[in-house]
Protein backbone atom coordinates (compact mmCIF):
# COMPACT_ATOMS: atom_id res chain seq x y z
CA UNK A 1 0.00 0.00 0.00
CA UNK A 2 1.05 3.37 -0.20
CA UNK A 3 2.70 5.50 2.73
CA UNK A 4 2.90 9.06 3.86
CA UNK A 5 6.54 8.79 5.53
CA UNK A 6 7.97 11.98 7.42
CA UNK A 7 11.72 11.48 7.90
CA UNK A 8 14.85 13.14 8.57
CA UNK A 9 17.31 13.85 5.81
CA UNK A 10 20.52 15.10 5.79
CA UNK A 11 21.18 17.79 2.49
CA UNK A 12 24.91 18.30 1.71
CA UNK A 13 25.39 21.35 -0.42
CA UNK A 14 28.95 22.24 -1.98
CA UNK A 15 30.48 25.02 -1.20
CA UNK A 16 30.05 26.25 -4.77
CA UNK A 17 26.15 26.69 -4.32
CA UNK A 18 26.76 28.81 -1.40
CA UNK A 19 27.74 32.46 -3.18
CA UNK A 20 25.90 35.49 -2.56
CA UNK A 21 23.01 34.23 -3.86
CA UNK A 22 21.47 33.57 -0.80
CA UNK A 23 17.72 33.48 -1.77
CA UNK A 24 18.62 30.72 -3.77
CA UNK A 25 19.13 28.18 -0.54
CA UNK A 26 16.29 26.88 0.00
CA UNK A 27 16.02 25.89 -3.80
CA UNK A 28 19.33 24.37 -4.14
CA UNK A 29 18.63 22.44 -0.76
CA UNK A 30 15.43 21.33 -2.24
CA UNK A 31 16.34 20.33 -5.68
CA UNK A 32 19.36 18.37 -3.61
CA UNK A 33 16.91 16.61 -1.84
CA UNK A 34 14.97 15.25 -4.86
CA UNK A 35 17.78 13.95 -6.33
CA UNK A 36 19.22 12.06 -3.77
CA UNK A 37 15.31 10.93 -2.97
CA UNK A 38 15.14 10.19 -6.32
CA UNK A 39 18.34 8.06 -6.69
CA UNK A 40 17.76 5.63 -3.85
CA UNK A 41 15.10 3.64 -5.36
CA UNK A 42 13.86 1.89 -2.60
CA UNK A 43 14.71 0.89 1.26
CA UNK A 44 13.81 -2.33 3.33
CA UNK A 45 11.62 -0.28 5.86
CA UNK A 46 9.70 2.66 4.06
CA UNK A 47 9.85 0.76 0.40
CA UNK A 48 9.61 2.01 -3.10
CA UNK A 49 10.22 5.75 -3.00
CA UNK A 50 7.62 7.66 -5.19
CA UNK A 51 7.63 11.60 -4.47
CA UNK A 52 8.55 13.97 -2.09
CA UNK A 53 5.38 16.17 -0.85
CA UNK A 54 6.39 18.77 1.61
CA UNK A 55 9.58 20.25 3.30
CA UNK A 56 8.54 20.52 6.46
CA UNK A 57 11.96 22.04 8.38
CA UNK A 58 15.39 23.23 7.59
CA UNK A 59 17.71 22.49 10.48
CA UNK A 60 20.56 24.97 10.82
CA UNK A 61 23.65 23.88 8.53
CA UNK A 62 26.91 22.61 9.61
CA UNK A 63 29.82 23.76 8.00
CA UNK A 64 31.87 20.32 7.31
CA UNK A 65 35.63 20.49 7.55
CA UNK A 66 37.34 19.11 5.24
CA UNK A 67 35.50 19.79 2.41
CA UNK A 68 33.88 23.69 3.30
CA UNK A 69 29.82 21.61 2.41
CA UNK A 70 27.58 22.42 4.42
CA UNK A 71 25.18 20.24 5.68
CA UNK A 72 21.84 20.81 6.12
CA UNK A 73 19.56 18.49 8.58
CA UNK A 74 16.06 18.90 7.01
CA UNK A 75 12.53 16.91 7.77
CA UNK A 76 10.19 16.38 4.96
CA UNK A 77 7.25 14.07 3.97
CA UNK A 78 7.04 12.23 0.83
CA UNK A 79 5.14 9.13 -0.13
CA UNK A 80 6.30 5.50 -0.74
CA UNK A 81 5.03 2.11 -2.54
CA UNK A 82 5.30 -0.78 0.44
CA UNK A 83 3.78 -4.56 -0.16
CA UNK A 84 2.37 -5.74 3.60
CA UNK A 85 1.67 -9.21 4.44
CA UNK A 86 -2.32 -10.07 4.16
CA UNK A 87 -2.64 -7.15 2.37
CA UNK A 88 -4.97 -7.54 -0.59
CA UNK A 89 -3.26 -5.72 -4.43
CA UNK A 90 -3.89 -6.37 -8.24
CA UNK A 91 -0.99 -7.28 -10.26
CA UNK A 92 -0.65 -7.69 -14.18
CA UNK A 93 0.34 -11.22 -15.29
CA UNK A 94 3.74 -10.74 -17.34
CA UNK A 95 5.20 -14.29 -17.51
CA UNK A 96 4.04 -17.62 -17.19
CA UNK A 97 5.93 -21.09 -16.56
CA UNK A 98 4.32 -24.59 -15.86
CA UNK A 99 4.41 -23.94 -12.02
CA UNK A 100 3.42 -20.65 -11.59
CA UNK A 101 2.91 -17.30 -12.95
CA UNK A 102 4.80 -13.45 -12.78
CA UNK A 103 2.81 -10.67 -11.95
CA UNK A 104 4.21 -7.07 -11.45
CA UNK A 105 2.10 -4.31 -8.95
CA UNK A 106 3.34 -0.85 -8.85
CA UNK A 107 6.75 -0.45 -8.61
CA UNK A 108 7.42 -4.33 -7.77
CA UNK A 109 8.70 -6.35 -10.77
CA UNK A 110 8.78 -9.93 -9.06
CA UNK A 111 5.87 -11.22 -7.25
CA UNK A 112 5.45 -14.63 -8.22
CA UNK A 113 2.14 -16.86 -7.75
CA UNK A 114 3.34 -20.60 -7.47
CA UNK A 115 0.41 -23.44 -9.32
CA UNK A 116 0.09 -24.76 -5.71
CA UNK A 117 -1.53 -20.68 -4.45
CA UNK A 118 -4.08 -20.78 -7.28
CA UNK A 119 -6.57 -23.14 -6.24
CA UNK A 120 -8.18 -25.58 -8.81
CA UNK A 121 -5.92 -23.45 -12.13
CA UNK A 122 -4.73 -25.77 -14.07
CA UNK A 123 -1.87 -25.27 -16.66
CA UNK A 124 -2.83 -25.33 -20.10
CA UNK A 125 0.19 -25.81 -22.39
CA UNK A 126 0.86 -24.58 -25.60
CA UNK A 127 2.27 -22.02 -27.96
CA UNK A 128 1.82 -19.43 -24.77
CA UNK A 129 0.58 -21.40 -21.81
CA UNK A 130 -1.94 -20.10 -19.30
CA UNK A 131 -3.84 -21.53 -16.41
CA UNK A 132 -7.72 -21.61 -16.44
CA UNK A 133 -9.86 -23.58 -14.28
CA UNK A 134 -13.30 -24.94 -14.65
CA UNK A 135 -15.00 -22.39 -15.11
CA UNK A 136 -12.77 -21.04 -17.81
CA UNK A 137 -11.28 -18.21 -15.77
CA UNK A 138 -8.26 -17.34 -17.11
CA UNK A 139 -4.60 -16.07 -15.90
CA UNK A 140 -2.93 -15.73 -18.96
CA UNK A 141 -0.38 -12.76 -20.00
CA UNK A 142 -2.01 -8.98 -19.43
CA UNK A 143 -4.44 -10.62 -17.23
CA UNK A 144 -5.34 -8.40 -13.70
CA UNK A 145 -5.38 -10.89 -10.80
CA UNK A 146 -6.23 -9.68 -7.36
CA UNK A 147 -4.48 -11.71 -4.37
CA UNK A 148 -3.30 -11.48 -1.33
CA UNK A 149 0.38 -11.36 0.08
CA UNK A 150 2.04 -14.05 1.30
CA UNK A 151 5.57 -12.67 2.20
CA UNK A 152 7.71 -10.24 0.71
CA UNK A 153 11.47 -10.36 0.83
CA UNK A 154 13.89 -7.06 0.54
CA UNK A 155 16.87 -7.97 -1.90
CA UNK A 156 19.53 -5.44 -0.59
CA UNK A 157 21.64 -5.88 -3.99
CA UNK A 158 19.14 -5.19 -6.25
CA UNK A 159 17.88 -2.26 -3.94
CA UNK A 160 13.99 -4.05 -4.91
CA UNK A 161 11.39 -6.21 -3.34
CA UNK A 162 10.37 -9.83 -4.25
CA UNK A 163 7.18 -10.83 -2.61
CA UNK A 164 5.24 -14.86 -2.68
CA UNK A 165 1.55 -14.16 -3.62
CA UNK A 166 -1.54 -16.50 -3.18
CA UNK A 167 -5.05 -16.72 -4.63
CA UNK A 168 -6.50 -19.00 -1.59
CA UNK A 169 -9.80 -17.18 -0.25
CA UNK A 170 -13.12 -16.03 -1.93
CA UNK A 171 -12.70 -12.79 -4.06
CA UNK A 172 -9.37 -13.12 -5.58
CA UNK A 173 -8.35 -14.41 -8.92
CA UNK A 174 -8.77 -12.37 -12.12
CA UNK A 175 -10.66 -9.31 -12.22
CA UNK A 176 -12.53 -8.16 -15.10
CA UNK B 1 14.27 -35.88 2.95
CA UNK B 2 11.19 -34.64 4.36
CA UNK B 3 10.62 -31.99 6.40
CA UNK B 4 9.38 -33.17 10.12
CA UNK B 5 7.36 -30.08 11.48
CA UNK B 6 8.87 -27.84 9.29
CA UNK B 7 8.51 -24.61 10.59
CA UNK B 8 10.90 -22.93 7.97
CA UNK B 9 11.92 -23.22 4.46
CA UNK B 10 14.45 -25.82 3.66
CA UNK B 11 17.27 -24.67 1.90
CA UNK B 12 19.74 -26.49 -0.58
CA UNK B 13 23.59 -25.16 0.42
CA UNK B 14 24.87 -22.43 -1.52
CA UNK B 15 26.85 -24.00 -4.20
CA UNK B 16 24.21 -22.75 -6.59
CA UNK B 17 25.48 -19.58 -8.30
CA UNK B 18 23.62 -16.28 -7.22
CA UNK B 19 21.66 -15.50 -9.88
CA UNK B 20 18.46 -12.81 -9.96
CA UNK B 21 15.01 -14.34 -9.84
CA UNK B 22 14.26 -13.18 -13.87
CA UNK B 23 17.32 -14.82 -15.10
CA UNK B 24 16.55 -18.29 -13.71
CA UNK B 25 12.73 -18.87 -14.38
CA UNK B 26 13.43 -18.51 -17.82
CA UNK B 27 16.07 -21.71 -17.96
CA UNK B 28 14.64 -23.04 -15.00
CA UNK B 29 11.24 -25.08 -15.61
CA UNK B 30 10.89 -27.67 -12.83
CA UNK B 31 9.43 -26.18 -9.53
CA UNK B 32 12.40 -24.60 -8.34
CA UNK B 33 12.26 -20.82 -7.97
CA UNK B 34 15.38 -19.52 -7.46
CA UNK B 35 15.59 -16.27 -5.34
CA UNK B 36 18.97 -15.13 -4.26
CA UNK B 37 20.31 -18.50 -5.80
CA UNK B 38 19.17 -20.54 -3.45
CA UNK B 39 16.35 -23.22 -4.80
CA UNK B 40 13.00 -24.05 -3.35
CA UNK B 41 11.18 -26.74 -4.14
CA UNK B 42 7.53 -26.67 -4.42
CA UNK B 43 6.84 -30.68 -3.36
CA UNK B 44 7.47 -32.15 -6.61
CA UNK B 45 7.80 -35.51 -5.03
CA UNK B 46 4.36 -35.74 -4.81
CA UNK B 47 3.86 -32.82 -1.45
CA UNK B 48 1.32 -30.47 -2.59
CA UNK B 49 2.10 -28.48 0.33
CA UNK B 50 4.89 -26.04 1.34
CA UNK B 51 5.56 -24.39 3.52
CA UNK B 52 7.04 -20.89 3.34
CA UNK B 53 7.41 -19.34 6.60
CA UNK B 54 6.95 -20.13 10.33
CA UNK B 55 3.32 -19.20 11.71
CA UNK B 56 5.08 -17.52 14.39
CA UNK B 57 6.99 -15.74 12.07
CA UNK B 58 5.98 -12.33 10.32
CA UNK B 59 5.73 -14.39 7.08
CA UNK B 60 8.49 -12.65 5.59
CA UNK B 61 10.96 -14.28 3.70
CA UNK B 62 14.17 -12.69 5.60
CA UNK B 63 13.25 -14.49 8.65
CA UNK B 64 14.36 -18.00 7.10
CA UNK B 65 16.26 -16.16 5.02
CA UNK B 66 18.80 -14.35 6.92
CA UNK B 67 19.29 -16.82 9.37
CA UNK B 68 20.87 -19.30 7.41
CA UNK B 69 21.70 -21.87 9.75
CA UNK B 70 18.56 -23.60 11.16
CA UNK B 71 18.66 -26.89 9.28
CA UNK B 72 18.30 -25.38 5.62
CA UNK B 73 20.99 -27.40 4.31
CA UNK B 74 18.88 -30.15 2.55
CA UNK B 75 19.99 -30.52 -0.96
CA UNK B 76 17.42 -30.46 -3.88
CA UNK B 77 14.91 -32.18 -2.11
CA UNK B 78 13.55 -30.29 0.33
CA UNK B 79 10.12 -31.19 1.09
CA UNK B 80 7.94 -29.47 3.19
CA UNK B 81 4.64 -29.06 4.64
CA UNK B 82 2.10 -26.26 4.63
CA UNK B 83 1.35 -24.41 8.13
CA UNK B 84 -1.95 -23.12 8.20
CA UNK B 85 -0.91 -20.13 6.83
CA UNK B 86 -4.08 -18.52 5.29
CA UNK B 87 -5.61 -18.57 8.54
CA UNK B 88 -2.57 -16.50 9.85
CA UNK B 89 -2.56 -14.40 6.31
CA UNK B 90 -3.72 -11.29 8.46
CA UNK B 91 -3.22 -7.31 8.12
CA UNK B 92 -0.34 -6.65 10.98
CA UNK B 93 0.80 -3.42 9.28
CA UNK B 94 -0.44 -1.34 12.24
CA UNK B 95 2.46 -3.23 14.49
CA UNK B 96 5.40 -2.79 12.22
CA UNK B 97 4.64 0.65 11.46
CA UNK B 98 7.06 3.27 13.57
CA UNK B 99 4.96 6.57 14.38
CA UNK B 100 5.79 8.58 11.45
CA UNK B 101 4.11 6.63 9.02
CA UNK B 102 0.96 6.68 7.83
CA UNK B 103 -0.87 4.37 5.58
CA UNK B 104 -3.09 6.05 2.75
CA UNK B 105 -5.58 5.07 0.66
CA UNK B 106 -4.93 4.49 -3.93
CA UNK B 107 -6.86 7.09 -4.15
CA UNK B 108 -5.62 9.52 -1.65
CA UNK B 109 -2.31 8.52 -3.27
CA UNK B 110 -3.65 9.23 -6.87
CA UNK B 111 -4.84 12.29 -6.30
CA UNK B 112 -1.20 13.40 -4.58
CA UNK B 113 1.14 12.08 -7.33
CA UNK B 114 -1.27 13.44 -9.60
CA UNK B 115 -0.90 16.65 -8.61
CA UNK B 116 2.99 16.43 -7.99
CA UNK B 117 3.18 15.10 -12.00
CA UNK B 118 1.14 18.10 -12.92
CA UNK B 119 3.83 20.50 -11.45
CA UNK B 120 6.45 18.40 -12.83
CA UNK B 121 4.95 19.62 -16.64
CA UNK B 122 6.52 22.97 -15.47
CA UNK B 123 8.92 22.41 -13.50
CA UNK B 124 10.69 19.90 -16.45
CA UNK B 125 11.94 22.91 -18.38
CA UNK B 126 14.76 22.67 -15.24
CA UNK B 127 16.92 19.53 -16.07
CA UNK B 128 18.45 19.67 -12.62
CA UNK B 129 14.75 18.71 -11.04
CA UNK B 130 14.09 14.68 -11.41
CA UNK B 131 11.36 12.17 -10.51
CA UNK B 132 12.46 8.37 -8.70
CA UNK B 133 12.03 5.86 -11.24
CA UNK B 134 9.03 4.57 -9.60
CA UNK B 135 7.08 7.23 -9.72
CA UNK B 136 5.67 6.22 -12.96
CA UNK B 137 4.77 2.65 -12.43
CA UNK B 138 3.24 3.99 -8.57
CA UNK B 139 1.22 6.56 -9.75
CA UNK B 140 -0.35 4.16 -13.17
CA UNK B 141 -1.31 1.75 -9.86
CA UNK B 142 -2.50 4.24 -7.75
CA UNK B 143 -5.06 5.48 -10.72
CA UNK B 144 -5.85 1.81 -11.99
CA UNK B 145 -7.23 1.08 -8.10
CA UNK B 146 -8.77 4.08 -7.37
CA UNK B 147 -12.56 3.48 -7.62
CA UNK B 148 -13.15 6.73 -6.11
CA UNK B 149 -13.67 10.29 -7.32
CA UNK B 150 -13.48 12.14 -3.53
CA UNK B 151 -10.48 10.47 -1.36
CA UNK B 152 -11.62 13.02 1.53
CA UNK B 153 -15.24 11.78 1.77
CA UNK B 154 -13.95 8.08 1.48
CA UNK B 155 -12.05 8.48 4.58
CA UNK B 156 -14.54 10.45 6.19
CA UNK B 157 -17.18 7.66 5.69
CA UNK B 158 -14.19 5.05 7.22
CA UNK B 159 -13.66 7.13 9.37
CA UNK B 160 -16.38 6.00 11.35
CA UNK B 161 -15.50 2.66 11.29
CA UNK B 162 -12.37 3.78 13.70
CA UNK B 163 -14.39 3.35 16.81
CA UNK B 164 -14.93 -0.03 16.52
CA UNK B 165 -11.54 -0.32 16.56
CA UNK B 166 -10.72 -0.66 13.09
CA UNK B 167 -7.07 0.32 12.11
CA UNK B 168 -6.11 2.77 9.41
CA UNK B 169 -4.10 0.25 7.29
CA UNK B 170 -7.63 -2.22 7.05
CA UNK B 171 -9.71 1.26 6.26
CA UNK B 172 -7.23 1.39 3.37
CA UNK B 173 -7.21 -1.81 2.24
CA UNK B 174 -10.94 -1.82 2.58
CA UNK B 175 -10.93 1.25 0.51
CA UNK B 176 -8.42 -0.17 -2.23
CA UNK B 177 -10.70 -3.21 -2.69
CA UNK B 178 -13.86 -1.76 -3.07
CA UNK B 179 -15.96 -4.38 -1.48
CA UNK B 180 -19.63 -4.28 -2.48
CA UNK B 181 -21.20 -6.95 0.18
CA UNK B 182 -20.24 -7.35 4.12
CA UNK B 183 -19.04 -10.95 3.34
CA UNK B 184 -16.51 -9.72 0.86
CA UNK B 185 -14.73 -7.45 3.50
CA UNK B 186 -14.40 -10.16 5.80
CA UNK B 187 -12.82 -12.44 3.16
CA UNK B 188 -10.73 -10.01 1.72
CA UNK B 189 -9.89 -8.38 5.98
CA UNK B 190 -9.08 -11.43 7.41
CA UNK B 191 -7.70 -9.46 10.43
CA UNK B 192 -11.56 -7.91 10.97
CA UNK B 193 -13.07 -11.64 11.15
CA UNK B 194 -13.01 -11.14 15.22
CA UNK B 195 -14.92 -8.03 15.16
CA UNK B 196 -17.59 -9.40 13.02
CA UNK B 197 -20.32 -9.46 15.54
CA UNK B 198 -19.38 -5.79 16.37
CA UNK B 199 -18.95 -4.42 13.08
CA UNK B 200 -21.34 -6.36 10.36
CA UNK B 201 -23.83 -3.38 10.99
CA UNK B 202 -21.65 -0.39 10.83
CA UNK B 203 -19.49 -1.69 7.84
CA UNK B 204 -23.19 -2.20 5.67
CA UNK B 205 -24.14 1.54 6.01
CA UNK B 206 -20.04 2.14 5.52
CA UNK B 207 -20.00 0.22 2.16
CA UNK B 208 -23.80 1.85 0.76
CA UNK B 209 -22.32 5.40 1.83
CA UNK B 210 -19.07 4.31 -0.46
CA UNK B 211 -21.22 3.24 -3.44
CA UNK B 212 -22.41 6.12 -3.70
CA UNK B 213 -18.85 7.49 -3.95
CA UNK B 214 -17.73 5.67 -6.99
CA UNK B 215 -16.60 6.54 -10.02
CA UNK B 216 -19.09 5.10 -12.89
CA UNK B 217 -16.48 3.87 -14.69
Amino acid sequence: MFLKVQMPWNVIIPADSLDAKGLMLKKAIVIRLMDEFACKKATKDLGYFMAVTTLESIGEGRVRQNSGDVLFPVVFSGITFKMYRGEILQGVVHKILKHGVFLRCGPVQNIYLSHIKMPDYQYVPGENGIFMNDKHSKIDKDVIVRFIVIGTKWMEAEREFQALVSLEGDYLGPVS
Amino acid sequence: MSEKGGRMFSLPTKTTPKSSLKSTAGKDDNSAKSKRGRKVQFGTEGSPDVNFSSPKSDGKFATPFGKGGKGEKIANGGKTHVAKESQSLELRVEQELPENIKCLMDCEAATILEGIQDQMVILSSDPTIKLPESFGSGLQYAKTGSYYTNPQSVRKVLQSLTKYGVSNSEICVIANTCPETVDEVFALVRSLEAKRSKITGPLKDVLDELAKLKTST
